[in-house]
């Protein structure tokens, strides 16, 4: 356990130019496959869910016997020859199956959820209804998912900026902004790397992280604000240093309290909790190494360019 | 000391309260929580509206028509219905626990068009068995005079059109008796009023008790209404025969109302009329919703559906509930074991969040949605992250030396600082995703925050009188209690001063405050009296807020 206890006194602030260039590679690597995968727009570079295309998701459950191929058939016999077919957790004693088309009319659903039911029977539901769930989605509607979400991630970032401005300082709040722009950017990386699917749910768990990924900033941030007066003869990074050792243990606690419910919700939750686990999960994961290794080192970074902790630094010999 | 137990008490007791009240609200279990559609199956469907000539109505013209679609929708049975606005232009119509999917999509998406004709001026053909026979009559011996070209238009109509320039046909559903083809026929356009003249319409008694349908027309709706009632009562009182008017909606004949010449010489003036008849209750309802939906003052395009089925909700509530009692478990077995004492009633205090925040979620009474149990979930991390922010800054205080006493709070004290900072960004944006983002991502934004306030309460507050209340006792003045080791008392107390600036080391033992030190009686065993204690000039500088 001896390495365990290095973490106690690593010099963190004097490798930050290793920490920029890790973050930085993991966030080329993701906006490469935004690239590749949008084929020149990295906008198009995700696996964007139904919400976002326009179409229909029919989920059911047959109580006969059927196969994603026998589906398939079926499906394409109604003139749906390009459906997707995917055979998906059972339930309700039957085979489940989530079928994926172009938008259709009630009328076209209607057609289709008889045909299937001739073919395999819909499973009947407790309440006397059966086993058919339904999404339809419009164009308008996707697009307006889209703009009302680069709308509030731009307003919650403005927010955040003022916020620790107005409690901290700005140099603070340049090192919490950037400290957010690479969350995101491992999370929506991350998405596009493993061509999980995005949904509205996804979009509002990666708002969530632009909160809450702050949460271990604000206490390592939080303690540099009150030990910087008592250790103002010292470089500003080995103050930042000592913030961070003494905050550790507290920030690990904080991340693992929050990821303990999140790999709950991954391990035990239903397909949309898992979604929304997953991006959670990467990014409170993102968050707590920003806030040592991206937040503080560009803290430090703009505190070292003042005169006075340049002057410190110099006579440490930390900087040339 | 005093004034401080008595506040502890007071705390504890409205704590107390508030689980009282939250039981009340919880219990029985399940019976008085609002499930969404996702966990209790049902339909959801998103409507874009716009004003006919393409614009965005009104926030006027969307509360007019969420109030129409609620009615509609209560003639659906559904009890927990949802119609709301969201966005600039979008109205969300949410229907859970519902059966008959198809009835409900038709009746709430319907875009009906609603139109009163003059029968004595403007029907051209009918009561006809078929719709040929009304061609027919009208090509043969039209009731009123046609205009010149009416044939093509009849052919039109022949060939299955509903409309044409001038014409259109009605067709009314056969309901007299054992008559069950419907009767149709054939009206010139343009009608004589449209569902734009009506302001409400509701089922009503008239003074004999039975069922009626009272209307209430716009001021510009009530004139027109005025001028065409009073040219029926005109032409009645020439014939000797009440005349009648045909209410249509979408082609269908919902009323043939007759306006009687005696009792109305001058026909219906003013902003309101009634229609008396044979009704039961429910075709009068039915007929009122009927006009009411032809008032629509906008627009409906469906843009998006969801139809959700009762075993895929209960599945994903089963999981979430397995999720959730995980999640709280581990956080309470991980509290326990690292913070010891400070665990336990971090523990309890969790438990409390949990209820309070259930009860809180049923009195509301908020709607419980998979994002919004996301939220919960989450949550439950927040609070836990509260109190190991407190309880590490505690057991730091205890390290460098502090009675456990004065370090519970010195710990709230600072700590609370940290937490305030760190939970007013989570809740900045979940109050800007409340704002911008759409329905499901709502919900769970809403639970956040909360979240967020409740655990506020429970892990600051709440902990906090309990912590006081029982560092009166002697027992609870040991650091083992919270985890710390006597020896890391030395250990940190020592390194936490290095790099800092000489320090000088005072003789006296203690926190440098002597009524501190005469709190512990008992403790001093376990932190030696010759350690190092921290310099009171030093201690000024700690509670030094503001950074250079």
């Amino acid at each position: 356990m001896a390495w365990f206890r290095k973490i106690y006194s690593f010099d963190y602030m004097g490798h930050k130019y290793l920490w920029f260039t890790l973050s930085g590679t993991v966030i080329a690597i993701g906006l490469l496959s935004m690239f590749v995968r949008g084929g020149g727009n990295p906008a198009k570079g995700f696996n964007y869910g139904l919400e976002f295309k326009s179409g229909t998701r029919i989920e059911t459950t047959f109580v006969k016997p059927a196969t994603t191929a026998g589906v398939r058939a079926v499906v394409a016999g109604q003139g749906y020859a390009d459906a997707v077919i995917q055979q998906v957790q059972s339930r309700n004693g039957g085979t489940t199956f989530q079928i994926s088309t172009t938008t259709l009319s009630a009328d076209q659903q209607l057609a289709l959820q008889k045909a299937l039911n001739e073919r395999y029977t819909i499973a009947p539901t407790t309440n006397g209804g059966i086993d058919w769930n339904i999404n339809t989605v419009g164009a308008t509607f996707s697009r307006e998912v889209i703009t009302s979400s680069y709308k509030a991630i731009g307003i919650a970032l403005v927010l955040i900026l003022i916020y620790i401005s107005l409690r901290f300082s700005w140099k603070f709040a340049v090192g919490a902004i950037v400290a957010e722009f690479h969350d995101l950017f491992v999370v929506i990386g991350i998405y596009s790397l493993t061509g999980r699917v995005v949904t509205t749910d996804t979009i509002a768990a990666v708002l969530t992280i632009l909160g809450y990924s702050l949460y271990d900033t604000v206490i390592v941030f939080d303690r540099i604000r009150e030990n910087a007066p008592k250790m103002s003869r010292v470089p500003y990074g080995d103050m930042v240093n000592r913030s961070i050792w003494e905050t550790l243990t507290r920030s690990m606690n904080t991340t693992l309290m929050t990821l303990i419910p999140v790999v709950c919700l991954l391990l035990f939750g239903g397909s949309t909790l898992k979604d929304f686990a997953f991006a959670l999960l990467v990014g409170v994961a993102s968050g707590a190494y920003s806030s040592i290794f991206v937040a503080s080192p560009v803290l430090t970074l703009l505190k070292e360019r003042e005169p006075k902790y340049r002057k410190l630094a110099l006579k440490a010999g930390e900087v040339s | 000391m005093k004034h401080h137990k008595q506040r502890n008490i007071l705390i504890l007791l409205v704590v107390a309260a508030l689980l009282v009240v939250s039981a009340f609200y919880i219990y029985p279990f399940g019976k008085k929580t609002h499930l969404g559609l996702d966990l209790q199956g049902g339909l959801e469907i998103v409507y874009k509206a716009a004003l006919p000539n393409g614009t965005v109505p009104s926030r006027d013209q969307l509360d007019q028509t969420i109030g129409i679609i609620n009615r509609r929708v209560n003639g659906l049975g559904v009890s927990e219905a949802a119609v709301q606005v969201q966005g600039a232009d979008q109205i969300s119509v949410a229907l859970p626990g519902i059966k008959n999917v198809d009835q409900a999509v038709r009746t709430v998406g319907q875009t009906a068009q609603l139109q009163f004709f003059n029968d004595g001026k403007q029907r051209v053909a009918g009561p006809e068995d078929s719709l040929a026979a009304a061609v027919k009559t009208a090509e043969t011996a039209p009731l009123i005079p046609l205009p010149k070209g009416a044939k093509t238009e009849l052919d039109k109509l022949a060939k299955g059109e509903t409309s044409t320039e001038y014409l259109t046909v009605v067709a009314q559903p056969g309901k007299y008796g054992n008559n069950t083809t419907p009767l149709y026929f054939i009206y010139t356009l343009p009608p004589a009023m449209t569902g734009s003249a009506i302001a409400k319409s509701s089922q009503n008694f008239d003074q004999r008790s039975r069922p009626n349908v009272l209307i209430d027309f716009t001021s510009k709706g009530g004139k027109q209404f005025g001028q065409v009632t009073r040219d029926l009562a005109t032409t009645g009182q020439i014939t000797g025969v009440n005349q009648s008017f045909a209410i249509v909606l979408d082609n269908q004949m919902e009323s043939d109302p007759i306006v009687d010449y005696k009792q109305n010489p001058d026909g219906i003036q003013g902003t309101s009329a009634e229609i008396t008849g044979n009704f039961t209750i429910q075709e009068a309802k039915d007929l009122a919703l009927v006009i009411n939906t032809g008032a629509l003052p906008v627009t409906l395009h469906q843009i998006e559906s969801q139809e959700v089925s009762a075993t895929l909700g209960k599945d994903s509530l089963h999981q979430a509930l397995i999720a959730g009692i995980a999640g709280l478990g581990l956080i309470l077995l991980y509290m326990i074991f690292y913070y010891r004492f400070l665990g336990l009633v971090a523990d309890i205090a969790l438990i409390i969040y949990g209820v309070l925040l259930f009860g809180l979620f049923n009195a509301i009474p908020v709607t419980l949605t998979l994002p919004g149990i996301a939220g919960m979930i989450l949550t439950i991390g927040v609070a836990a992250d509260a109190n190991v922010v407190i309880f590490e800054r505690i057991k730091e205080e205890v390290r460098r030396g502090r009675t456990v006493r004065s370090a519970v709070n010195s710990g709230y004290a600072r700590g609370f600082r940290t937490i305030l900072d760190a939970n007013v960004l989570t809740l900045l944006t979940a109050a800007v995703i409340f704002e911008f983002a759409s329905a499901q991502p709502k919900g769970f934004a809403f639970t956040l925050i909360l979240g967020v306030l409740v655990s506020m309460f429970t892990a600051v507050v709440a902990t906090r009188a309990l912590l006081g209340l029982l560092s009166d006792f002697s027992f609870f003045n040991r650091p083992a209690f919270m985890g710390v080791k006597a020896a890391d008392i030395h250990a940190l107390a020592d390194d936490g001063d290095a790099g800092r600036r000489p320090r000088r080391r005072p003789v006296a033992p203690g926190d440098g405050r002597p009524a501190a030190a005469s709190d512990i009686a008992g403790v001093t065993s376990t932190t030696s009296p010759s350690r190092p204690a921290r310099p009171a000039k030093r201690r000024t500088s700690t509670a030094r807020k503001k950074k250079k």
